[in-house]
Formats: C-alpha cells, sequence, structure tokens
C-alpha cells in the first residue's frame, strides 16, 4: 500500500495523519508512506519535466524519480488531504501531474490510454472538508473526481473505491461527525 | 477595465504558448487593453506565492473586467501551478467561518467587475475519454468560480481535445475558433 501524505501536518497538530495511523495500526497492511510535506518536492510541472514527458524517461527530476517505482509497486494507493476550494490541495495536484506520467500511471498506445496501475485494486481518498458537504457537492467536490474517478481509467478495471470524508470542521456538530469520521475510516483502511 | 489573461504551460515554445499568444492577439485586434500574467516565467509559487505576489494579482485580478485562463488540462483538472493560484489568489484565507453563511466573499468582490470569464485549454486525450474522467476543471470553473462572479458575466469554455493525436490543421483551426470565440466577446 502506498500511502500519500498531502494534509499540512502543523494544522490541528497532525491530526488528520493521527488519525490514519491510528486507523492503519491495527491493519496487517505493508504501509509505504510517500510525505508531501517532508523534503522539498515541487508541486508544479516542470519545464525539464514536461520537455520529457513522451520521452519514455519522463521522471527526470530527483524529487519524483523514485515515487514512479514506488506507485507501480503498490496494490492500494490512499490518499490523505484537507480539502481545499479546488478539491485537493497543490501540492497533492502536483503529486498527480508530475508521478503519473506516461510509463507510470498510463501508457499512450497510437494516442489512446492504456491503463499503467493495474497492480492497484483499491483506492482510498481520506478528505477533511471545512466546508459543509451541500458546499462541497455544489462546487463539484474536484479532489474526490480525480482521484476516485479520473484515475479509475488507469488502475485495475474492478478497483474498489472508498472515500471517507469529514464535513463542516467547525460547526457545533462537528465531534459527532468527527466520532463517525473516525469509525469509518478504521472501517475503511483495515478492509481495505 | 482591462483583460487578465493568466498563462500556465512549462514549456515556452508548446502549443499552449502559441494559445496565449493568439489570445493575446485576439485582444489586441479587438482594442481590449490586456495585461499577461504567466505563472511560470513569473516563477510563481504554487504552495506559497508571498504575500506581495498575491498582493499584486489581487489588485490585477480586481481591476479586470475579463478573465482568460490558458493552460493545460492534466488529469481532467487544472495543473497545480494555476490550483495555487485559485487557492492563494483569488480565495486566500477566506474560508468559511461559523456564522457566516456566504463563504466566498472576499472571492466575490475579487471577481465583482468581470463581464467575461474564458477558459482556453487543451486536453491530451479525447472530449469522450475527458467526460468518462470527470472534467473536474471545468465543473470546478463552471460551478465553483463562475457563480461568484456578477450574473451577467458570460463564461466561455474552449477546449482543443485530443491534443495527443492532432494534426497541424487541427491546432490552426483550434487558433482560428480561439479568435473567433474570445473576439466575439472581448
Amino acid at each position: 500500500m502506498v500511502l500519500v501524505l498531502a494534509d499540512d501536518p502543523t494544522v490541528d497538530d497532525g491530526g488528520l495523519r493521527r488519525a490514519v495511523e491510528a486507523a492503519l495500526a491495527s491493519a496487517d497492511h505493508d504501509v509505504d508512506v510517500i510525505d508531501l510535506h517532508e523534503g522539498d518536492f515541487n508541486p508544479a510541472m516542470t519545464t525539464a519535466g514536461r520537455r520529457a514527458y513522451h520521452s519514455g524517461q519522463p521522471l527526470v527530476e530527483p524529487d519524483v524519480a523514485d515515487f514512479g517505482p514506488r506507485v507501480l509497486a503498490a496494490e492500494a494507493l490512499v490518499f490523505v488531504y484537507r480539502a481545499t476550494w479546488t478539491g485537493m490541495p497543490p501540492l497533492l495536484k502536483g503529486f498527480v501531474d508530475r508521478t503519473l506520467v506516461p510509463g507510470v500511471g498510463f501508457h499512450l498506445v497510437d494516442g489512446k490510454l492504456r491503463r499503467g496501475l493495474v497492480r492497484v485494486r483499491r483506492l482510498a481518498a481520506v478528505a477533511v472538508h471545512d466546508r459543509s458537504r451541500s458546499e462541497v457537492l455544489s462546487v463539484r467536490d474536484g479532489g474526490r473526481r480525480i482521484l476516485l474517478r479520473t484515475m479509475r481509467l488507469i488502475v485495475h478495471p474492478r478497483c474498489r473505491r472508498r472515500y471517507v470524508a469529514l464535513y463542516d470542521t467547525r460547526s457545533e456538530r462537528a465531534a459527532a461527525a468527527r466520532r463517525r469520521f473516525a469509525a469509518k475510516l478504521d472501517r475503511v483502511l483495515v478492509g481495505l | 477595465m482591462s483583460t487578465l489573461v493568466v498563462f500556465c504551460h512549462p514549456v515556452p515554445d508548446s502549443f499552449g504558448a502559441a494559445v496565449a499568444a493568439q489570445v493575446v492577439e485576439t485582444l489586441d485586434a479587438a482594442g481590449a487593453e490586456h495585461r499577461l500574467v504567466d505563472l511560470y516565467a513569473d516563477g510563481f509559487s504554487p504552495v506559497d506565492a508571498g504575500a506581495s505576489t498575491i498582493k499584486t494579482h489581487r489588485e490585477a485580478l480586481a481591476g479586470a473586467s475579463g478573465l482568460v485562463l490558458v493552460y493545460p488540462t492534466w488529469w481532467s483538472g487544472l495543473p497545480a501551478m494555476l490550483a495555487g493560484w485559485f487557492e492563494q489568489v483569488v480565495v486566500g484565507d477566506s474560508l468559511p467561518r461559523p456564522g457566516r453563511p456566504d463563504t466566498s466573499a472576499a472571492a466575490r468582490d475579487l471577481l465583482a467587475n468581470l463581464r467575461y470569464m474564458a477558459a482556453v485549454t487543451t486536453h491530451g486525450s479525447s472530449k469522450f475519454v475527458n467526460a468518462v474522467q470527470g472534467e473536474a476543471g471545468l465543473h470546478f470553473l463552471r460551478h465553483g468560480v463562475h457563480p461568484l462572479c456578477p450574473a451577467t458575466c458570460k463564461m466561455q469554455w474552449l477546449a482543443f481535445y485530443d491534443s495527443d493525436r492532432s494534426s497541424m490543421a487541427d491546432r490552426r483551426l483550434f487558433l482560428a475558433r480561439v479568435a473567433r470565440r474570445l473576439g466575439s466577446v472581448a
């Protein structure tokens, strides 16, 4: 399992990643953690990276070079992030843009898309939204859309997809919602 | 009042750059005042652009009557760079607060003068594949950004699909379409 952490560990004292760690502790997963806040990962596709995109050796930059083989070895991908207006934080979108390149995420055969991550049979996104569920739905939740729907075309055709989300973190009812979120997180990650 | 063109592509000699040049040429031909912001050339940081840069971009946006976004669609959405521009410049710290139902008041103020906004974007895969993938970028602009603009603001979606298999003739046709459609609102 590759666990991609894109939440800011300084917000809420890293509460989100602690919740994920707690849920994973009881499960028997072999977890490879990619922490995008660690090191100096640059989310913007670089000029050199884009020029090499269709070259067959697209992972030319040192900060993404080892992400390709790690993602290709995974049978499950779990994304953890705090949702933003555009859906997922730019840091995570940058990971998707720069890592899931031709030869890793997909293959182009005569210009047609072919699946790259055929080993991946489990996809999960764990998201914390400050906004309410209706507000998130009204802007069409770009994070969920990209991670669970767009990605569907590149993973195993029968890949199971799970979305675990906490909404409206600043409302008065947040405590009960947090308990339900933690319970679902536990259930989904253990059973993944 | 002028048009703000936000260009986002890492490669200066790409088709995306040709599209941006066409946008600028079209605005010139229509006699529309414009300002081009090239996020890559300016070294804009999608995660931490700095207060003074954000202020400059906000002033440009608040004074604009048109907003044209030129970018490649990656993974059905905006590239991280342009997403970072929206997160920092347009919404910034105007996230929801208890007791304030309209969570986007600051963004509305910034977009208050827009008469039109246009997204000019290239997609590697076909329109069908993008429809299956969910068109996250189109949904974000149409349902996330456009509702914050004034009610009279028009939105144009100028998309070049299937660019991975396109010929020079297809590309020229698209540039002509950009000139025609954008020229009609600029």
